[in-house]
C-alpha cells in the first residue's frame, strides 16, 4: 500500500493510503489522530519547532514522530522539549541540510533521538558540512542511535546489499508519495518541480534506464546501486565528486568493520593459553 | 549410465534481426517446422517417459529464437501439455532480447516459468548492429530493462574483442550497474577485422585487468570465467562451465538445428561438423549412443599429452572444445596461461589460501 505524506487538511483527500500527517502546528497533529482515518496514519510529521510540543503527550495514541528541523537560525534548541516527548512516542529528527546544520544533527543525536538528513541543493561547503557528520557517525563513542543516510548506506555495504538512496530517504514513488500544501501531488518534496510521468511508481526504474543509455557517469560508477541516479533526478548535470567521496568512506568503514570483526571471531576460536 | 536429466538447444531458426559483425549464424535457412518440432517433442516424451527423466530443458537459441513470433511458442506450450502430460520443460532462451515486447513478451512470460535468459549487449562499441546498420544498443537495453522488471535472471553475455582492452573497469561497471546477476565474458574468435581481431594474448590481458577491477570491488559482481576459476582456487569446487569444467554424461546436451539436424554442441552446428544425424530418424537412445553423443566429456577425459601436463589443467581442462587446435590444445592457450599465473601470483592466493580439494587430476 502506498503511503502519503499529506498536510492535515488533506487527511480525508486520500483513502485506502498509509498517511504521513505534517504540519506546523502540534495541536492540529494531535487533533489528527482523533480523525475517523488516524488508524491508516503511521507517523506525524511536527515542520516547526516553534510551538510546545506538550499537546503530543495528550494525544489519544502512540504514533511516530518525525520532528523536521528546517532552516537556519531555527530555535533548534526546542528540540529538547521533544525529550518529553519520545516518553510517549518514538521520536526522529529530521534536519535540512542548510549551513551549520551540523550542531543540529550533534545535539539531536547527544539527546539520543536518531536523525536523518534531508539534502536539497548540495554545494561544495554542505558537502564538506556532511563529510564533517559523517566523521562525527562514524568516530563518536557516545552515538547510540543511526543518523541517516549513513547508518542504512555502511550497512548496506558491511552486507553486501546496497540500498539506493531513494529507499533510504524515504523518496522511493514506488512507496511515497508527496502532496504539496496546495493539494498538488508530486514525486517527492525535493523532487516537486519534476514530471512524475503516467505511472510515478515506475519513475526510478526510467530514470535508471535513462541513465544507463546515456552511458555517462552514473552507469559506469561504482556506487550507481547505493545511489541509484538520486542526485542526477534533480539536475543531471549534478557533480558527483562529494558524494562518492561519502559513500567511499562508509565503503572504506565497512570493509575495516568486516576486517575487525573478522579478526574478534578468529581470535575467540583460538584455544587460549 | 542413468540419466538424470537432458538438455536440448533447439535453434528454431537461423535468421536473425541483428547483424553482429562477428556473427557465424545468419545463413538462409528454413525456420524449425511445427511437424518437425511435434515429432521431436513426441520422441523427446517417449525417452523422457520410458527412463524416468523428470528433468528436461530446453534452450531456445538461433539465429534470434524471437522472431519466431509468440505463435510458435504458443504451440510450443500445447505440445508440451500433450506429450508431457506429468513433466513440466524447463524453458530457457538465448537472445539479443530486442524483440521482447508485446504479445511475444506475454507467451514468454508464460513459456519460461525458471524467468532465466541469456542476453548479449556490447555497450561501448557498435560490433551488435541492426539490419539497418544502426547500433543495436538501444533495444537491446529496452529488452533488457524489461526482462529485469518481469523478474528474468539474465545470464549476459559480452564478446571480447581488441578494442574492449581500452574499456576494462567501464564495462565491468556498467554490468554491475545495469543489475543483471552474472556476466561472461566471452572471446572473440575467428574475425579477421583488424580493429577488433582478438588475440590469446589480448584475451589474457583482458582478463588480468578484469580481476584487477573485480578484485578492487572485492569480487562483489559474478564474473565469469574469473568466479569459477576463484572458487577453485579457493575451495576446490571444480568449474561448472562445459569449457573449464567437465560436462555429465548423466546430463547429455543434445543440439537441434532449424532441419532437425543434431549436433553434440551448438558451436558444431555453426560450423556444420560434427553432426549425429536427424531428429526425423533416429530415436533418442541412437543418438545418446552415437559416438560424439558425449564429444564435449570425452575430449575432456582424454587431453593431450601437453594438456594432461599442464600445471593449469584443473582451471582449463583444454577450454572449449570447438576452439581446439589439431593437438586438442584451445586456440586461447597463451592467453589463458597468462591469466593463471596472474591469478597465483597474486598475494591472496598464497599458499595458505590456496585449499584445494585434489578432486581433479593436476590441481595446482
Amino acid at each position: 500500500m502506498l503511503t502519503y505524506n499529506v498536510p492535515t487538511l488533506f487527511l480525508d483527500a486520500y483513502e485506502d493510503t498509509k498517511l504521513i500527517v505534517r504540519s506546523d502546528d502540534v495541536n492540529r497533529l494531535v487533533a489528527s489522530l482523533s480523525n475517523a482515518h488516524a488508524d491508516r496514519i503511521v507517523t506525524i510529521q511536527a515542520r516547526s519547532l516553534a510551538a510546545d510540543p506538550e499537546a503530543l503527550l495528550k494525544a489519544p495514541r502512540t504514533v511516530p514522530v518525525d520532528v523536521v528541523v528546517g532552516e537556519p537560525g531555527a530555535e533548534y534548541e526546542n528540540i529538547y522539549r521533544y525529550s518529553e516527548v519520545a516518553r510517549k512516542h518514538p521520536v526522529r529528527v529530521s534536519v535540512r541540510v542548510f549551513p551549520g546544520f551540523g550542531k543540529v544533527v550533534k545535539l539531536a543525536a547527544s539527546l539520543n533521538f536518531p536523525v536523518k538528513l534531508e539534502i536539497g541543493e548540495l554545494d561544495r561547503d554542505l558537502a564538506a558540512e556532511i563529510v564533517e557528520s559523517l566523521d562525527y557517525y562514524l568516530h563518536s563513542s557516545t552515538l547510540g542511535q543511526p543518523i541517516e543516510f549513513f547508518h542504512s548506506v555502511l550497512l548496506g555495504f558491511y552486507h553486501n546489499h546496497p540500498l539506493t538512496l531513494w529507499q533510504v530517504m524515504e523518496e522511493d514513488p514506488a512507496e511515497l508519495r508527496f502532496v504539496t500544501d496546495e493539494g498538488k501531488l508530486v514525486l517527492s518534496e525535493r523532487l516537486a518541480a519534476v514530471e512524475p510521468g503516467a505511472d510515478p511508481s515506475t519513475y526510478i526504474d526510467e530514470l535508471r534506464g535513462e541513465l544507463l543509455a546515456e552511458k555517462g557517469e552514473c552507469s559506469l560508477c561504482r556506487f550507481f546501486k547505493n545511489c541509484g541516479g538520486y542526485f542526477r533526478a534533480a539536475d543531471r548535470k549534478f557533480r558527483c565528486d562529494d558524494v562518492k567521496r561519502i559513500f567511499q568512506t562508509l565503503r572504506n568503514a565497512a570493509k575495516e568493520l568486516k576486517h575487525d570483526y573478522a579478526q574478534l571471531v578468529t581470535s575467540e576460536e583460538r584455544p587460549r593459553a | 549410465m542413468t540419466i538424470q536429466s537432458i538438455n536440448l538447444l533447439v535453434k528454431p531458426t537461423l535468421a536473425c534481426n541483428a547483424r553482429c559483425l562477428y556473427c557465424h549464424s545468419l545463413k538462409p535457412t528454413n525456420n524449425l517446422s511445427i511437424p518437425l518440432l511435434e515429432h521431436l517433442l513426441e520422441k523427446l516424451a517417449a525417452f523422457t517417459n520410458g527412463h524416468n527423466i523428470a528433468n528436461v530443458s530446453m534452450n531456445w537459441h538461433g539465429g534470434e529464437p524471437m522472431l519466431m513470433g509468440s505463435g510458435f511458442y504458443e504451440t510450443v506450450m500445447e505440445l508440451e501439455k500433450r506429450f508431457f502430460p506429468h513433466t513440466q520443460i524447463r524453458h530457457t532462451m538465448q537472445s539479443n532480447v530486442c524483440l521482447y515486447t508485446g504479445e511475444t513478451r506475454e507467451t514468454l512470460l508464460k513459456l519460461m516459468h525458471a524467468r532465466i535468459i541469456g542476453a548479449c549487449l556490447d555497450p561501448f562499441h557498435p560490433t551488435r548492429l541492426t539490419a539497418q546498420g544502426t547500433d543495436s544498443f538501444p533495444q537491446s537495453l529496452k529488452g533488457t530493462l524489461a526482462l529485469l522488471r518481469d523478474g528474468f535472471f539474465i545470464g549476459m553475455i559480452y564478446v571480447v574483442h581488441k578494442k574492449s582492452l581500452e574499456v576494462v573497469e567501464d564495462l565491468y561497471y556498467f554490468f554491475k550497474n545495469l543489475g543483471v546477476p552474472s556476466i561472461l565474458f566471452h572471446p572473440l574468435e575467428e574475425f579477421g577485422n583488424p580493429d577488433y581481431h582478438l588475440t590469446p594474448q589480448d584475451y589474457g590481458e583482458f582478463l588480468k585487468r578484469l580481476w584487477d577491477v573485480w578484485e578492487e570491488d572485492d569480487y562483489e559482481f559474478n564474473v565469469s570465467p574469473l568466479a569459477e576459476w576463484r572458487r577453485f582456487l579457493r575451495s576446490g569446487q571444480p568449474c561448472s562451465s562445459c569449457e573449464y569444467g567437465a560436462p555429465s554424461r548423466e546430463s547429455p546436451h543434445i543440439v537441434v538445428s532449424p532441419e532437425g539436424d543434431l549436433y553434440p554442441c551448438h558451436r558444431f552446428q555453426d560450423k556444420r561438423i560434427h553432426c549425429m544425424g536427424n531428429i526425423g530418424d533416429l530415436t533418442f537412445e541412437e543418438i545418446l549412443s552415437h559416438p560424439w553423443a558425449h564429444l564435449l566429456s570425452d575430449s575432456k577425459e582424454n587431453l593431450c599429452s601437453e594438456c594432461a601436463e599442464c600445471e593449469y589443467v584443473s582451471l582449463c581442462r583444454s577450454g572449449c572444445v570447438a576452439t581446439h587446435d589439431r593437438s586438442g590444445k584451445t586456440f586461447w592457450c597463451e592467453g589463458l596461461k597468462k591469466i593463471f599465473e596472474y591469478v597465483k601470483s597474486k598475494e591472496s592466493f598464497g599458499d595458505a589460501d590456496v585449499q584445494c580439494s585434489h578432486a581433479v587430476p593436476g590441481c595446482i
